[in-house]
């Protein structure tokens, strides 16, 4: 947390009210996002106990599981959830626009420009905290190693169509949802702490209901109350006001209200099966199984009543959200997540087997790399979008703003005398510069142009613009600044790259598994591997837990 | 003591029975040693639920059913079959010689009357152990543990003796290991909860062989010189001994003679050992004493002196580091691995699993922090002389009668050290938020926000040096903050929201 963090935190505690904590939206927010709310049972991994799902936020779709020990009522609720998402999930699979991309040839081993598919927009899910995508990173291991019967007739208990092929959407979103900076799976929590800062502490932020009460409190209360309200309240039961937000229910909730429901479905469900082991038909054993229909309605009931609040909240915030203007680079990252949404509608499509338990040592380095790129890119990008972000860049000493004061051509030594003006800006700032520091500015038509720094002084720090000029012996139009001139100079890189290219297969390091052994038959060919690379495809059930899939 | 002791009682109030502390609650303590209230209240057994609902801040903690069937469920599983299957575990994640054949495991049952009898039985078992040299599982022991000036029964959930000799804690949790991974946080409460059992079972351990030792020895005479003692009321608060150094380990080793010299101990004589404990404070001169530590070192059993053989065979599964040295004395430290065993729900199933998590720097920082939790005595020295949290609750022992403003002002003479992670582990915790608010104290922001603010420690005065209204320019946290409002002022203005969004 930076100070100016800190400092807007101070004035929401002094004022009540949430102050922001950026100035233009910095996540993309999809036209139509399906926004899913979870609930877990207690104490159990991955028992789900209904959830909310939809992309009208009028109509969403509400599943139950009553007793969720059932193993079948558990399978029924996922397959009643494939339904729901996988058609939203597809529905973005066709739209496509081409996109040029440079591969590496195979077989030369040269770069060359291919023509590849790129969704025109992709799905979005919404869940209400982080503790729903951690939740949803569940869902997807449990599900996407299952068996249909199509897939395998003899699965002794085979999953519901659809099943299977949701956990590997589930699964790719939530690993998608570790990238700095995507969009694909957010949770509303972190969406909405990233873009107003609440005059409670960090861990507090987490409750989506006190969180919105610090944005936007209902009337005549301020933040503070109505987020106080949000976390404390309870009605003469004892029950929250504000039930949380999951997938975690209130063990208030749990002991009063759900256990004796469940309960008495349960003792409905045995009573309908007494009836029909007896023999009875037709009115008593209709009697019974309505009993065991209004038990289940009474549980469907009460969780929604646990569900229905934290949809509608989660809804509020993305009309909150919505009113900021989207930042500049904002379309940039959705175009990876994107990608991202293409290359695993390609993998699904080719048959590719689902995701392993556990990524292979050289997918593990691939995706670290991938995310430290992605969160210095997040890092540069939201500075460049947001004068908030920069401020605290400029804080840090990472960044200087000042106005030109003088501009001095110059020209580079060398046989080809290039443009290299030295620009003189005077600034509050207190960057950590020293002589030789390459610093960053951008140029009116968006790109980026270098300088390094000469001198600084009383008199301001003086930059030498070394490219961004053009290639003629005069400097572009627009691309040197004149005396009077506002700009920023920043010391990171406005587009940073990742580390170096990881190695060849062939070339994997022993750390990493060493090279992949090659099959050939012939054994004496392959060069001798210290370790063979771990089994990365292992999608078979565990052994020795024959209980492993929900 | 008996002093302390009395004023404990009256801070509880009259007629109020102490609540124990558990290990949960003093790995939370230890998290936030400074906070002075805390270990008051807890010191004094207060129930702080009762005491937070009193004043009008209850904590919304609470367990569902449903956890609490399925947690249930699964900890009976483990104890089935006399723990075969926890033995297993034990073995094939630690190694420790040959596997036991089925019936060849040790149970013994540690049931006695009251906490006091219980610890002994405990440490009269593990003295059994160490001597029968086979497997013991010890479900649900006794140990205890000098925190700030008053001693704390734990339970931990399961003690393995390997026939080594050595012990591992066994932590049975409810959370899944999800193909060979868990919560980071879940584990590392776990590992803070099993630290404070460790440090206490090495006591247990090193008492337990100095009984053994003094059994072997057959010195009537030690038995004739202890029994004898000055016995003063025995109250729920036990015995103070020292807590620092190794002094205060010794002490506990040589406290109680008088059981193992008599044999193994049964519930029936741990509770006649309560007069022959209340006279720690003249054991210290007793001459005789002073040989325990030496002779428990020459009567260590051998192969518990080869550290390679102790740590398992070269097949063990997991990679066991070398014990640290214990503060508590070699032969202590040794007696108890620094690596427990997490046992947890496999995958989406409810058959166990268990890995092995070293716990040395867990162990090192709760070693520390209870090291310098303030006494008790000296809390309790700064209060006014009538303080008491007694809620003088009516005859049905549910509703308190005492006016809440003077429960709060009786509460406010202790001062609390708030942090917003004290949500998670402190059933006063909102009540110590309200006031921390109410005062305008950074704190409530979180510890980030306090550390960078250097003196300025209230929401009004930070916001005033930050506006320049107050503060010393050449503070470099106000020149900081300064700085920080110019900027976050004119980036506002920049965008043209200032105010704006959000806020309405």
């Amino acid at each position: 947390m930076s100070l100016i963090t800190t400092l807007a935190r101070l004035e929401a505690a002094d004022s009540g009210h949430a102050r922001p904590g950026a100035t233009v939206l910095h996540r993309h927010l999809s036209g139509r996002p399906l926004v899913f709310v979870p609930l877990t049972t207690a104490g159990e991994a991955g028992a789900p106990l209904g959830a909310l799902a939809g992309t009208d936020r009028a109509a969403p779709r509400l599943l139950v599981v009553p007793q969720p020990r059932d193993r079948e009522l558990r399978s029924a609720f996922l397959a009643e959830l494939a339904e729901v998402l996988l058609p939203y999930l597809d529905g973005y699979a066709d739209a496509v626009e081409t996109e040029e991309r440079r591969e590496t040839d195979p077989e030369s081993g040269r770069k060359v420009t291919v023509q590849a598919e790129l969704c025109a927009d992709a799905p979005q899910l919404l869940v209400p905290s982080g503790a729903g995508v951690a939740f949803v990173q569940l869902l997807g291991r449990s599900m996407r190693f299952r068996r249909t019967a199509e897939q395998d007739p003899e699965a002794p208990r085979p999953a519901p169509p659809g099943v299977p092929l949701l956990g590997r959407w589930l699964t790719h979103y939530g690993e998608r949802a570790r990238v700095p900076g995507s969009s694909l799976l957010l949770p509303m929590t972190g969406l909405l702490t990233r873009h107003w800062t609440t005059g409670q502490s960090g861990a507090e932020d987490q409750h989506l209901g006190a969180l919105l009460g610090w944005i936007d409190p209902p009337a005549g209360l301020t933040g503070a109350e109505a987020a106080l309200r949000a976390e404390l309240e309870r009605d003469e039961d004892g029950l929250l006001v504000c039930p949380p937000a999951g997938p975690a229910t209130d063990p208030a909730f749990d002991n009063r209200r759900l256990a004796p429901a469940m309960a008495r479905y349960d003792r409905a469900r045995a009573a309908a099966a007494h009836a029909e082991e007896a023999g009875h038909t037709g009115r008593r054993l209709d009697a019974a199984w309505q009993d065991v229909t209004a038990a289940g309605e009474e549980v469907r009931a009460l969780v929604e009543s646990q569900l229905r609040p934290v949809w509608d909240a989660v809804w509020r915030g993305v009309d909150l959200l919505r009113a900021l203007p989207p930042g500049a680079h904002v379309a940039e990252r959705w175009k990876r997540d994107r990608w991202s949404y293409t290359s695993h509608r390609d993998r699904v499509r080719a048959g590719e087997p689902p995701q392993p338990k556990r990524d292979d040592a050289v997918t593990a380095a691939q995706k670290l790399a991938t995310r430290e790129t992605a969160q210095a890119r997040l890092d540069a990008q939201e500075a460049l979008d947001d004068p908030l972000v920069m401020a605290e860049r400029r804080l840090a000493g990472e960044a200087f703003a000042g106005e030109v004061t003088a501009v001095e051509p110059a020209v580079s030594d060398g046989p080809r005398p290039m443009p290299r003006p030295l620009v003189t800006v005077v600034t509050d700032d207190l960057p950590h510069l020293a002589e030789g520091t390459v610093v960053h500015r951008v140029l009116p038509d968006g790109r980026s142009q270098p300088g390094q720094c000469v001198a600084r002084g009383p008199e301001g720090v003086t930059v030498r613009l070394t490219g961004g000029m053009g290639r003629g012996k005069v400097p572009a139009e627009g691309s040197v600044p004149e005396p009077g001139d506002h700009i920023c100079w920043t010391l990171f890189e406005h587009a940073p790259r990742g580390g170096p290219e990881l190695p060849d297969p062939e070339r994997t390091p022993w750390t990493h598994g060493g090279p992949p052994v090659l099959d050939d038959g012939t054994g004496s060919a392959a060069p001798p591997a210290p370790a063979p690379r771990p089994v990365v495809l292992d999608t078979g059930p565990d052994p020795t837990t024959p209980e492993d899939f929900l | 003591m008996a002093a302390l002791r009395q004023r404990l009682a009256e801070l509880r109030g009259p007629g109020t029975t102490p609540r124990p502390l558990d290990a949960r609650a003093l790995a939370a303590l230890a998290a936030n040693p400074g906070c002075r209230r805390r270990a008051l209240l807890d010191g004094a057994g207060v129930d702080k639920t009762a005491l937070a609902r009193a004043l009008g801040a209850p904590a919304p903690f609470g367990r569902s059913e449903f956890a609490f069937v399925r947690g249930n469920a699964f900890e009976a599983r483990i104890r089935a079959d006399g723990g075969a299957e926890l033995i297993r575990l034990v073995h094939g994640r630690l190694g420790g010689g040959e596997p036991p054949e089925p019936g060849e495991v040790r149970v013994p049952d540690l049931a006695a009357p009251g906490p006091e009898g219980r610890a002994a039985r405990t440490r009269a078992a593990l003295a059994e152990a160490f001597a029968a040299g086979a497997w013991t599982l010890m479900f649900h022991p006794m140990v205890r543990l000098e925190v700030a000036g008053s001693p704390v029964f734990l339970e931990p959930d399961a003690v393995v003796v390997h026939p080594d000799g050595v012990c591992t804690v066994v932590e049975v949790k409810s959370f899944p290991v999800l193909d060979g991974s868990a919560d980071a946080a879940k584990v590392g409460a776990a590992a803070r909860q099993a630290a404070v059992y460790v440090l206490a079972l090495r006591d247990a351990a090193s008492a337990a062989m100095a009984e053994a030792v003094t059994a072997e020895a057959a010195t009537a005479e030690a038995a004739t010189t202890a029994a004898p003692g000055p016995a003063p009321d025995a109250g729920p608060v036990g015995p103070v001994g020292p807590v620092e150094g190794d002094a205060g380990t010794a002490a506990p080793a040589t406290r109680n003679p008088a059981p193992a010299a008599g044999g193994p101990v049964a519930p029936r004589s741990a509770e006649a050992q309560h007069p022959a404990q209340e006279q720690d404070p003249a054991e210290a001169q007793d001459p005789g004493q002073a040989q325990a530590p030496a002779e428990a070192e020459q009567h260590r059993p051998a192969q518990a002196q080869d550290p390679a053989r102790e740590h398992g065979p070269a097949g063990a599964a997991a990679p066991v580091p070398p014990d640290a040295p214990a503060p508590a004395g070699p032969e202590a430290g040794a007696r108890v691995r620094s690596t427990v065993l997490l046992v947890c729900p496999r995958d989406f199933s409810n058959l166990p699993t268990a890995e092995p998590v070293d716990i040395r720097k867990q162990l090192a920082v709760t070693r520390r922090q209870l090291e310098r939790m303030t006494r008790l005595e000296e809390i309790a020295a700064a209060l006014p002389e009538d303080t008491t949290f007694d809620l003088r609750l009516t005859d049905d022992g549910r509703t308190p009668t005492r006016p809440a403003g003077e429960l709060a002002a009786a509460v406010d003479t202790v001062p609390p050290a708030y942090a917003p992670d004290c949500l998670a582990a402190c059933e006063l915790a909102f009540h110590c938020r309200s006031q921390a608010r109410g005062s305008g104290a950074v704190e409530a922001l979180g510890r980030g926000a306090r550390g960078e603010l250097g003196g300025l420690t209230t929401v009004a005065g930070a916001l005033g040096a930050a506006r320049g209204e107050t503060g010393d320019p050449s503070d470099p946290a106000v020149a900081a903050l300064r700085r920080a409002a110019a900027l976050r002022a004119e980036a506002l203005a920049t965008a043209g929201t200032a105010g704006g969004a959000g806020c309405r």
